[in-house]
């Protein structure tokens, strides 16, 4: 199902959550709503989901305004960062919830309620958790439950808030690549919620970056990441070095593995620079420098290279971009 | 070797010292504030013989009052289960005026002597009080009746099922109750299904303690029940009159029966609470 959010205003006692907010979601779309805690995303998402009335403006779903609508008629499936399962309820009988509440005439009879969950309880991976309580399962566990649980009800659209962020690093990792082949065997239009920039990258078909109630950019992962529509975006998404030009003040910006380390200078679009740190683990070797003025950034370089040039900590070095390209300007603000 | 393999489980290492002084400090206390009392009850009692215990205990006098007290005291509880919970509801859930004065209203109960409690009752349920002069218009005994008791032991028991849900209430997560609807579950259904199996522990408690006082309540009782043997006298007061006419072992016979009836009924409540969080939710 298609969305449309159009001029959709909230505003709370103190503060303005969303400021004007328009863009589109295409059928079976997989969206991420990313930006820093207070941008208003998680918002966004609470008022597709029917659970926050915005002050104006429309929500429409396949073109149809859902102004009118409560909750309980969008039929949407809304996933908690902290899972909100029923405690006292086995897994099974969350999963079954959706399915019990339905008015007598479209419920299933029982016999169909236990396939349904069966299946769903294979989909998520824990056909052999049915009996368990809640409390009895891991993080990464109930997190699925909620996930099986919000796609009985066969919705037509996935919302979720932060999900994978309650869980630690590696099952994080593990649920998002999950999620990512769930969505692309359900087709199922989803929005979620972060503020993990890697996460959004990874999983998203779109990113919305979203900072102080506005949209600051739409686009795909590869869009936001190399084509930034604004500073914002460019020092949200990952990691960035400013530099300042003594002569005019004005800024430019750079990633750290869009500089190379030499350890002669030709002309002056060399920088040069005292290294004041080595981190060696990973697949990239990150040496954090100090330029003349002091100031401090970072270069990413292989293995390979490091092991070349056989840096040591404390050295003097030249610094310049890989290519003039790179080098951004300041946008005009 | 089993022995001190034994010593060695059972010395557990904790975190927070203590343990053998607390729990002997709790022991001690138990002891010196309950069980020593009461255990002179037993002595007390032990005074007469068999026969006399027995039909002490079993006079129809007596099983009279064991029932108009459990009966009388069940009700209230249940009265104040239904409604404290309600109260409780609104008190957490609405923002109103006055709702500060209604909330310090709900304790004064506890504080209250239970005599005053009585009085303000008798004259608000006589026959020629405020509410018991259109009651009895309606042909409603409200005072000097088993109705009249349930009433009072309504008045104080109230505090407790309001301040023992309450806290519950307050803590219960809204995402519970969001993730609910967006599941499709109407109000009623998320206050039946979601809402009220988490607060389930704590309205049994609420009820348990406020079935408890209502078995051991005296004060408020004496004035409002007319004290008529065989219809609306409950045990304490039995053993009242009992004392009043120095028959102590008579009245610490009643008492005992007393006790180890509560007791059964609170151990047998728990059980049913334990019992109860344990197991699966079915319909």
């Amino acid at each position: 199902m298609s969305i449309k959010i159009e001029h959709v205003i909230k505003n709370y006692q103190d503060y303005l959550a969303l400021q004007d907010i328009n863009f589109e979601i295409q059928t079976g779309e997989l969206i991420a709503l990313l930006g820093p805690s207070g941008s208003g995303k998680t918002t966004l998402l609470r008022v597709i989901a029917g659970l926050e009335v915005p002050d104006s403006g429309r929500i429409l779903f396949n073109g149809e305004d859902t102004h009118s609508k409560a909750v309980q008629e969008r039929k949407v499936g809304f996933v908690f960062q902290h899972y909100a399962l029923f405690k006292h309820m086995t897994v099974f009988e969350n999963i079954a919830f959706g399915l019990r509440v339905k008015p007598k005439k479209q419920r299933l009879d029982e016999k169909s309620i236990q396939e349904k969950v069966n299946t769903l309880l294979k989909l998520v991976q824990l056909d052999y958790l049915g009996d368990r309580f809640p409390k009895e399962l891991s993080g990464g566990q109930r997190q699925r439950v909620a996930l099986a649980r919000a796609l009985a009800i066969e919705p037509r659209m996935l919302l979720l808030d932060e999900p994978f962020g309650a869980l630690d690093a590696k099952v994080r990792k593990e649920l998002r690549q999950w999620l990512r082949d769930l969505h692309q065997s359900l087709h199922i239009t989803s929005v979620f919620v972060t503020h993990d920039v890697e996460e959004a990258l990874e999983v998203s078909d779109r990113i919305v970056v979203m900072n102080e109630g506005k949209i600051e950019q739409i686009g795909t992962p590869d869009e936001v990441y190399h084509h930034p529509a604004n500073t914002f975006v460019y020092t949200f998404i990952g990691n960035v070095n400013m530099f300042r030009e003594r002569s005019n003040g004005r800024v430019s910006y750079i990633r750290p593995h869009q500089l190379e380390i030499c350890r002669s200078s030709v002309d002056d679009t060399y920088l040069e620079s005292h290294i004041t740190h080595i981190h060696m683990a990973g697949p990239l070797v990150k040496v954090l420098l100090t330029d003349s003025l002091g100031h401090s950034f970072q270069v990413d370089i292989s293995q390979e290279d490091f092991h070349k040039l056989a840096l040591q900590k404390g050295e003097s070095v030249f610094v310049r971009p890989k290519s003039e390209s790179h080098l951004v300007q300041d946008y005009a603000i | 070797m089993e022995e001190r393999l034994t010593k060695f489980i059972n010395k557990k290492h904790r975190l927070l010292p203590g343990f053998n002084l607390t729990l002997g400090v709790a022991t001690t206390y138990l002891g010196l504030v309950v069980i020593l009392p009461l255990s002179t009850l037993i002595l007390k009692t032990a005074q007469m013989g068999w026969g006399d215990f027995v039909n002490t205990v079993m006079a129809p006098r007596a099983l009279a009052a064991y029932k108009l007290s459990l009966i009388t005291s069940l009700v209230s509880a249940m009265v104040n289960a239904v409604f404290g919970l309600l109260v409780a509801w609104v008190l957490v859930r609405y923002q109103f005026f006055g709702k500060k004065i209604i909330d310090a209203c709900m304790d004064i109960p506890f504080a209250l002597p239970t005599a005053v409690a009585g009085i303000a009752l008798c004259a608000t349920y006589s026959s020629n009080g405020i509410l018991g002069s259109y009651l009895y218009a309606w042909g409603i005994q409200s005072a000097f009746s088993p109705l009249g008791i349930i009433i009072a032991l309504t008045f104080i028991g109230m505090p407790f099922v309001v301040r023992t849900v309450e806290p519950v209430l307050k803590d219960l997560d809204k995402e519970l109750e969001e993730v609910a609807a967006s599941l499709g579950a109407n109000r009623a259904q998320i206050i039946w299904k979601v809402i009220f199996p988490t607060l389930l522990p704590a309205w049994i408690t609420g009820f348990t303690l406020a079935f408890a006082r209502a078995l051991g309540e005296y004060g408020s009782i004496a004035f409002i029940s007319g004290n008529m043997p065989m219809k609306t006298e409950i045990a304490p007061l039995l053993i009242m009159t009992k004392l009043e006419q120095y028959d102590y072992a008579g009245a610490t016979a009643i008492a005992l029966v007393m006790l180890g009836g509560s007791f059964v009924l609170l151990l047998f409540i728990n059980g049913l609470q334990q019992w109860k969080q344990r197991r699966t939710f079915n319909e």
